[in-house]
C-alpha cells in the first residue's frame, strides 16, 4: 500500500518532526548549560586542594586521597593542640639524603625559621606516617642559646636531591601550656655523646670513645670530658662524609700548643690524616686546617684569629667535610669554609671525632652530636599556622 | 423517520438522544419534563460507552408529532391590535410549514380563541389551569399563547410566548425581538417556532469522509453503531439532532496485520447545518499523543511533559541547593586547611552526587518542559480558509487528522408578513 498520506496527516508529521528536534534542541542546550553552571567545583585550589591521581601530584606533606581525588593534609593528630604548623625541609644539594639524617630548625626572635614569640613552651613537634594513616610524636634535639635555640629534628623518609618535604608538624596551644617536646638525642643523631654515662673505670674499654695509647688519661665526670695537656680522645664511631660535627665545649687558659677538635683519620698516638679541624696555639691563635687526603699538607686558608671574643666561655665548635668542600663554625657562625678542595675528601674514608690537647690549658667537652648533613644544608620553610576549629 | 420505528426504538435510546437538543428547549417547571431530562441525561451518559451496537439505529432520530394550538398573540402596551395580529400570522405561517413537513400537527384556530385569552385569565394573571383546560379540550398536547411588547432600545417588537401542557405546567417565557425592518429572517422565526413547539426537528447533517481504504470502517454515533463506511470512505447521516454527538469510527482488528485506533471525536451538529469530518485512523500508538486534544484543552502530553519538568526542574533545584551549600562547607574547611580526609570524604562525595543528580534532574527537566511546552504551543486550534470558501476547522498540528467542515445549508425559505 502506497497510498498518498492525507494532507492533514502529512502536516502533523511535518510539525511533530520539528517540534521533537526543536524540543531535542533545547532541552540539550538547557542540560549543557545547566551541567557547565551546576559541577560540584570549590574553589579550593589556592589552598593548596587540588586533583590529583597520585601523592607525587601533591604538594609536600598532603596526600592524594583516592576517594575524593584531591591533594589533602593529614587529619588534625590531637584536638588537644589548638595550632599545628607545618615545617618543609628543602634538599638543594646534590646528594640524596637519607632518613635519619638531623635537620636543625633556627627558632630565634629575628631571622629564625620560627620567630621565637610565636613557639610556646607547650610545643612538640610530630609527623604523620601516610602508609599507617597515624602521627607520631618525634624525638628531636633542643641546643639552647642564650636567644634562640636550635631544634635538630631527623628525617624520617628520604629526601632526594631538589626535592621538598614535610620534615615535621609543631604542635602547641594545649590548655595546660605545660612542655610536651619529646626530647630523644639519640635517635635525633647518628652521634650523639652527652658524657654523663661514662664512669671513671670504665675509660679504657668504653666503646663509644678511645684514648690514644701512650698519652694521659682524660678527666671524666660531671657531664663532660676533660681533655689536659697531652691527652687525645678519639671517639671510635667512624664517620662517613659528609659529615657536620659539633663540640660544645671550652677552652680553658690562654697558653695552649696545638689543641685541636676536629676530625682525623686514625686512633693513633700521632696525628693521622686526613683531617678537618679547628687547630688552637698560642694566645687562643686559631686557624681551620684542612687535609683532605693522608698524604696532604694540613693546610689553613684563612688567616689565624682567635675565635671568639669570649674565648673561654662554652663554645659550639662545628666541623663540616663534604667532599671537596668544608666549612668550620663557632657558634653557627662561619670561621672558614672552601668549597674547591683538590683533591676532595673521599665519602669512603672514615673519619673519627678528635680532641687533642697540648701545653697549658684544658678543654670541657660537654656534648658533642654528628649529622651527616652535606656542606649544602638543607632549607626549613615553615608555613602559616593552622587553627583547630571544632566546629567543623 | 418514522413513527413506527418510534415506537419500536427503546425508551433509554430515545431519552439518550433527545437529551443532545435539550439545552435549547423551553425549561418547564414541571418535574415531569425534568424527570425527562434527567433520563435523558443518564442515557446519554451510557450512550457514549462505546462498544454498543444497535442496528435499530434509525429509530433514533424518529421524532413525536405533536398536536399543537397557538392562540392569538395580544397586544401589549404601545402595540396595535393589527401589529399583534401580523406578528401572529407570521408565527403562524411559520407553524404550518412545520405542519407541512410532518413535525407538528398544527390544530386550526377557531372563533373563540380571542375568548379563551380573556377567560384565562385570573386577576390579571394568566389561569394555567385554565389554558390546560382548553389544551385539554382541543386535544392539544401544547398550547402557545403570549404577547407583542414594544422595545424601545432597539425600536422593534418583542415577541413573547409561554407553552402550556395538559397537566398544568407552563414554560418560561421566550422572546424574539423583531427589528424594525418589516420582516424577520425566516431562519430566526422558524427556529423560535422549532424551539417552542418541536425542538426534536432542530436537526443537522454529518458526513464523515474517510480515505478510499476505511471502506468498511463501523461507524458509531453516541455509542450507537449506524453503519460502516462505503466504499468512498464516506459516509452520510442526515437529520441528526442538534447538539454534542460523539463519533467514533472503528476499524477491524488487525486489517493488513496493522492495529489502528478508534477516531473518536466529539461534533456540535447545528440546525440545518452539514458538518463534514474528514476520518484518518492511525495505528495504535500514533494516536496517543492526541489525547488532550480529543478534550479540547491542551494535549495531555503536554500537561504531563510541563508538569513532570516542572517537577523535575524543582527538585534539581533542590539537590543543587544541597550540593551548593556543601561546596560552601567544603570551600570553608579548605580556606581553614581543615578539609582532611577520610572525615570529609562523605562531604565531598555527597555534594558530587548532589551536583550530579541536580544536573540530571535539570537536564530531563528542560527536556520535558520543552518538548510539553511545544506540544502546549502547537495544540491551539487555528483555521485556514479554503479556495472555495468553505469554513474549515481543523485541530492542531496532532488532530489535523481529523477535519472539520461546516457547511451551513437553509432549507426553509419564504416570505415574511409585516412585522407592523
Amino acid at each position: 500500500m502506497n497510498a498518498p498520506l492525507p494532507p492533514t496527516l502529512r502536516r502533523h508529521l511535518v510539525l511533530k518532526a520539528v517540534c521533537g528536534v526543536l524540543s531535542v534542541g533545547v532541552g540539550v542546550g538547557v542540560g549543557v548549560g545547566g551541567v557547565s553552571g551546576c559541577l560540584f567545583s570549590p574553589a579550593i585550589e589556592d589552598d593548596g586542594y587540588v586533583e590529583c591521581a597520585s601523592d607525587a601530584e601533591c604538594d609536600p606533606g598532603r596526600s592524594c586521597n583516592l576517594a575524593v581525588n584531591l591533594c589533602a593534609p593529614p587529619p588534625w593528630n590531637d584536638p588537644g593542640f589548638a595550632e599545628r604548623q607545618q615545617i618543609n625541609v628543602t634538599n638543594p644539594s646534590a646528594r640524596d639524603l637519607s632518613p635519619g639524617t638531623a635537620v636543625p630548625i633556627l627558632i630565634a626572635l629575628d631571622g629564625g625559621d620560627l620567630n621565637l614569640d610565636n613557639v610556646s613552651a607547650d610545643a612538640r613537634f610530630t609527623d604523620f606516617i601516610e602508609d599507617d594513616g597515624r602521627w607520631e610524636v618525634r624525638g628531636v634535639f633542643r641546643d639552647l642559646f642564650a636567644d634562640r635555640f636550635v631544634v635538630w629534628a631527623p628525617l624520617v623518609r628520604p629526601l632526594p636531591a631538589g626535592a621538598t618535604d614535610a620534615l615535621v608538624w609543631l604542635e602547641q596551644g594545649t590548655e595546660a601550656g605545660t612542655p610536651t617536646v619529646l626530647e630523644s638525642p639519640a635517635t635525633t643523631f647518628a652521634l650523639f655523646d652527652d658524657l654523663n654515662a661514662f664512669p671513671d673505670d670504665e675509660v679504657e674499654t668504653d666503646e663509644i670513645f678511645i684514648v690514644a695509647p701512650g698519652a694521659a688519661t682524660p678527666l671524666i665526670g660531671e657531664g663532660k670530658v676533660t681533655v689536659g695537656d697531652n691527652v687525645k680522645v678519639v671517639w671510635k664511631q667512624e664517620l662517613l662524609p659528609p659529615i657536620s660535627l659539633t663540640f660544645k665545649a671550652r677552652v680553658n687558659g690562654l697558653n695552649c700548643e696545638e689543641v685541636f677538635l676536629g676530625l682525623t683519620g686514625g686512633a693513633d698516638v700521632g696525628f693521622t690524616l686526613p683531617s678537618a679541624g679547628f687547630f688552637i696555639d698560642e694566645n687562643l691563635s686559631t686557624i681551620a686546617e684542612v687535609a683532605p687526603v693522608e698524604e696532604a699538607n694540613p693546610t689553613a686558608f684563612s688567616p689565624a684569629r682567635i675565635f671568639s671574643e669570649q674565648p673561654n666561655a662554652l663554645h659550639r665548635f662545628t666541623i663540616e667535610v663534604d667532599g671537596g668542600a668544608f666549612r668550620m663554625l663557632v657558634d653557627d657562625v662561619v670561621f672558614d669554609e672552601k668549597s674547591d678542595l683538590r683533591p676532595p675528601y673521599a665519602d669512603d674514608t672514615p673519619l673519627f671525632a678528635t680532641v687533642q690537647v697540648g701545653g697549658a690549658c684544658s678543654v670541657d667537652v660537654e656534648t658533642m652530636w654528628v649529622s651527616t648533613l652535606p656542606i649544602q644544608r638543607p632549607t626549613v620553610n615553615v608555613e602559616a599556622p593552622v587553627l583547630f576549629n571544632r566546629t567543623f | 423517520m418514522t413513527s413506527a420505528g418510534l415506537w419500536r426504538a427503546p425508551l433509554a435510546t430515545l431519552l439518550g438522544v433527545v437529551v443532545m437538543s435539550m439545552a435549547s428547549a423551553p425549561v418547564f417547571a414541571a418535574s415531569r419534563f425534568d424527570d425527562t431530562k434527567n433520563s435523558a441525561a443518564e442515557n446519554a451518559t451510557r450512550a457514549g460507552d462505546i462498544g454498543v451496537e444497535d442496528t435499530s439505529a434509525q429509530a433514533i432520530e424518529a421524532m413525536p408529532r405533536r398536536a399543537i394550538t397557538m392562540l392569538p398573540l395580544r397586544a401589549g402596551d404601545g402595540v396595535t391590535s393589527a401589529q399583534a395580529a401580523g406578528v401572529t400570522a407570521q408565527l403562524r405561517a411559520h407553524l404550518e410549514i412545520l405542519d407541512v413537513e410532518g413535525v407538528i400537527k398544527l390544530l386550526p384556530a377557531t372563533k373563540d380563541d380571542a375568548k379563551v385569552q380573556r377567560r384565562c385569565k385570573d386577576a390579571g394573571e394568566v389561569d394555567v389551569n385554565c389554558l390546560a383546560g382548553v389544551a385539554d379540550t382541543r386535544g392539544a398536547e401544547r398550547l402557545g399563547r403570549g404577547l407583542v411588547l414594544v422595545d424601545d432600545e432597539v425600536a422593534g417588537l418583542v415577541v413573547e410566548v409561554t407553552v402550556v401542557v395538559p397537566s398544568g405546567h407552563m414554560s418560561t417565557p421566550r422572546r424574539l425581538t423583531l427589528t424594525g425592518d418589516d420582516h424577520v429572517d425566516d431562519p430566526v422565526l422558524d427556529r423560535f417556532a422549532r424551539e417552542l413547539f418541536a425542538e426534536d426537528s432542530l436537526r443537522g447533517h454529518l458526513v464523515l469522509d474517510g480515505a478510499a481504504g476505511a471502506a468498511g470502517d463501523a461507524v458509531f454515533i453516541d455509542g450507537q453503531r449506524r453503519g460502516t463506511l462505503d466504499t468512498n470512505g464516506a459516509f452520510t447521516i442526515r437529520e441528526l439532532k442538534e447538539g454534542r454527538h460523539r463519533v467514533v469510527v472503528r476499524r477491524p482488528e488487525g486489517r493488513n496485520g496493522i492495529f489502528y485506533d478508534d477516531f473518536d471525536r466529539e461534533v456540535v451538529i447545528h440546525h440545518n447545518e452539514e458538518r463534514r469530518i474528514k476520518v484518518t485512523l492511525l495505528p495504535k500508538g500514533e494516536t496517543a499523543n492526541m489525547a488532550g486534544e480529543a478534550a479540547g484543552g491542551p494535549p495531555l502530553l503536554a500537561i504531563v511533559g510541563v508538569g513532570t519538568g516542572g517537577v523535575l526542574l524543582a527538585t534539581g533545584a533542590v539537590f543543587g541547593t544541597l550540593s551548593l551549600m556543601d561546596r560552601l562547607n567544603v570551600e570553608e574547611r579548605a580556606e581553614a586547611q581543615q578539609l582532611v580526609f577520610p572525615r570529609d570524604t562523605e562531604l565531598v562525595q555527597r555534594g558530587r552526587t548532589f551536583s550530579v543528580v541536580a544536573n540530571i534532574l535539570y537536564g530531563a527537566g528542560a527536556v520535558a518542559v520543552g518538548v510539553g511546552g511545544a506540544l502546549w504551543a502547537l495544540s491551539g486550534s487555528d483555521v485556514d480558509e479554503e479556495d472555495d470558501g468553505t469554513s474549515v476547522a481543523s485541530v492542531a498540528s496532532v488532530t489535523s487528522v481529523a477535519t472539520v467542515t461546516t457547511v451551513t445549508n437553509h432549507t426553509t425559505s419564504f416570505a415574511t408578513g409585516a412585522a407592523r
